[in-house]
């Protein structure tokens, strides 16, 4: 058989019109609109905050609460500014223990999760321990951690990366798997090796999930640094915690949780920076005007 | 001339909670060198498996599968395209229809660089280069996996219903390119669907597929050129023979026996 001639060329005589904007039925919000929902999303929650705060502040004079047992928004605000050296001392250890223990976690996460991956009897092996570990309190770990690596930095370090790498280990591991076995198989049809198929397919493919572990982990950060604080240290947010509260000086207690916030918020942030840069396109829509000429 | 891709007594099963079926049983089937090829077959018929096995991407149970006349070990040299559209979220379009030269080398995406803004503007996708797949609506993003499937440099299509989740018309559309490009670079197409409509604008030549186990029940050679089709009585009573074959209608049960009806 012989199929029809084929002098035609590109049949551009019936080709169709040029198609309209991909959002033309329903175009991007304006400018101004747009901050106005950013704007918003803010306001509720710090609208909220406030009148907590007032709440608290009217309720501690109003039964003229002492001080020791809870102190007034105002006073633990006043000793901030009053004290502020030894805050920023402290928070700076903190800081740094948490800064280290992220990238230590971060870091033993991802390995961990992609040598799973690529050895499956050690998955197989393995995940389960990782499970039950994690069932296992950090605060039954950091007595023996500080027995181990000291009263210093080291030991609130890793007490803070353990906490860290599981949720990094989970997500690599459970963002390699998932990856569609249709795009794979494209990805076979055209060739692609082993190592190509990892990195510009199985990887890329990942990172969402490893942002969510990101996250997660951000939030969760400073708790095995306070932790190995307590557990002993001599300087840090959470020794600062415990000395204040021995004394009865709450207002510093409350002082310190106010300098804690900003250490998760801020990495949680960093974290969420990172992954409108790298993944931009989880963001867009076909409302977003990127797709212009 | 040695046949296109040719496969010979294919045979597959899959294995499933109940036990074994079978999805494909003998079938025998010869791709000619740029024909346009439709394989018809309702859901579930195993055409897709077959296409799967013409691919290089699962082996058949039993059967042989030639390609240009030599057997086919590994890799096919062939381009396979799906209904869904597969794009990578996270690469622009311009990335991800450079996809196939990439994975062959730096080099190869440099060379093909002119040939797919050629490819952009012919399927009037030339403003979006620079859009996330996120962006497009999916006749678009369709027309980007088709410009894919096209770079991979490959001179035989295998497309499984690669327009069966769009809207009528811009199915249309997506079938014209198609036949367009075709036409202009003498391609060999094997095209999986369940649309009798599709299959009789598109194919040169259409083989029916029953279901559970698979086997080739019919054939028909569509000698009227494409763009006759639509007046053509002759394919309005084609199109009831082969709809009557689809529905299993008793006086046609037996219809494989018989003599094709267009002689090949």
């Amino acid at each position: 058989m012989k199929p029809e001639s084929r002098k035609q060329g590109l049949a551009m005589g019936t080709r169709p019109p040029p198609p309209a904007h991909p959002a033309s039925d329903s175009g991007p919000l304006p400018f101004s609109a747009r901050r106005r929902v950013e704007w918003q999303r803010w306001a509720y929650p710090v609208l909220l905050l406030a009148v907590v705060l007032a709440t608290w502040e009217a309720v501690v004079a109003g039964f003229e609460i002492p001080h020791y047992i809870l102190p007034a928004p105002s006073l633990v605000a006043q000793t901030l500014v009053e004290k502020w050296p030894v805050f920023l001392r402290h928070t700076a250890v903190t800081l740094s223990e948490v800064g280290a223990g992220a990238m230590l976690g971060i870091a033993g996460g991802l390995a961990l999760g992609l040598v799973m991956f690529l050895f499956q009897p050690l998955e197989r092996a393995l995940y389960p321990l990782l499970v039950v570990s994690q069932n296992v309190p950090v605060f039954a770990l950091a007595p023996l951690l500080v027995v181990w690596f000291g009263y210093g930095y080291l030991s609130k370090v890793i007490m803070a990366a353990i906490i860290i790498f599981f949720p990094i280990t989970v997500s690599v591991l459970d963002g390699l798997k998932r990856t569609d076995s249709d795009q794979i198989r494209l990805f076979q049809t055209m060739g692609a090796t082993p190592l190509q198929l990892l990195w510009k397919l199985r990887f890329p493919a990942a990172l969402p999930a490893l942002f969510s572990g990101l996250k997660l982990s951000a939030i969760y950060s400073t708790i095995g640094a306070v932790i190995g604080e307590w557990v002993g240290a001599g300087a840090g947010l959470g020794y600062l915690m415990l000395s204040a509260n021995a004394q009865l000086r709450v207002a510093e207690v409350f002082g310190a949780i106010a300098c804690l916030t900003p250490i998760g918020l801020g990495l949680l942030g960093l974290v969420v920076l990172l992954e409108r840069m790298l993944l931009p396109w989880q963001h867009l829509s076909r409302d977003d005007t990127g797709a212009g000429a | 001339m040695p046949d296109a891709i040719r496969v010979e007594k294919l045979s597959k099963d899959f294995a499933s909670g109940a036990g074994r079926y079978a999805v494909l049983r003998d079938v025998t089937l010869a791709v000619a060198e740029g024909e346009f090829l439709c394989v018809l077959g309702p859901s579930g018929s195993g055409k897709s498996t077959l296409l799967n096995v013409m691919a290089g991407l699962e082996t058949p149970d039993a059967g042989w599968l030639h390609v240009r006349g030599q057997p086919a070990d590994g890799r096919p040299p062939v381009a396979y395209m799906q209904q869904k559209d597969l794009l990578l979220p996270w690469r622009t379009l311009w990335d991800n229809i450079l996809l196939g030269p990439e994975l062959q080398s730096r080099e190869v995406r440099r060379q093909q660089a002119p040939r797919a803004r050629e490819l952009l503007a012919s399927f009037q996708l030339q403003g979006f280069a620079n859009a996330y797949p996120t962006q497009l609506s999916g006749g678009m993003r369709q027309r980007a996996a088709l410009i894919r499937t096209l770079l991979c440099g490959r001179q035989y299509l295998l497309l499984d219903e690669p327009f069966g989740a769009l809207d009528a018309l811009t199915r249309t559309r997506l079938q014209q390119l198609l036949l367009g490009v075709w036409r202009e670079l003498g391609l060999t197409i094997v095209l999986v669907t369940h649309d009798v409509e599709e299959a009789l604008r598109l194919a040169t030549r259409i083989v029916l597929i029953s279901s559970r186990p698979g086997r080739i029940s019919g054939e028909y050679v569509l000698p009227w050129p494409h763009d006759q089709r639509r007046v053509a009585g002759e394919v309005l009573e084609l199109k009831e023979r082969i709809l009557a074959m689809l529905l299993g209608a008793p006086e046609l049960r037996n219809a494989p026996d018989e003599e094709p009806w267009y002689e090949a």
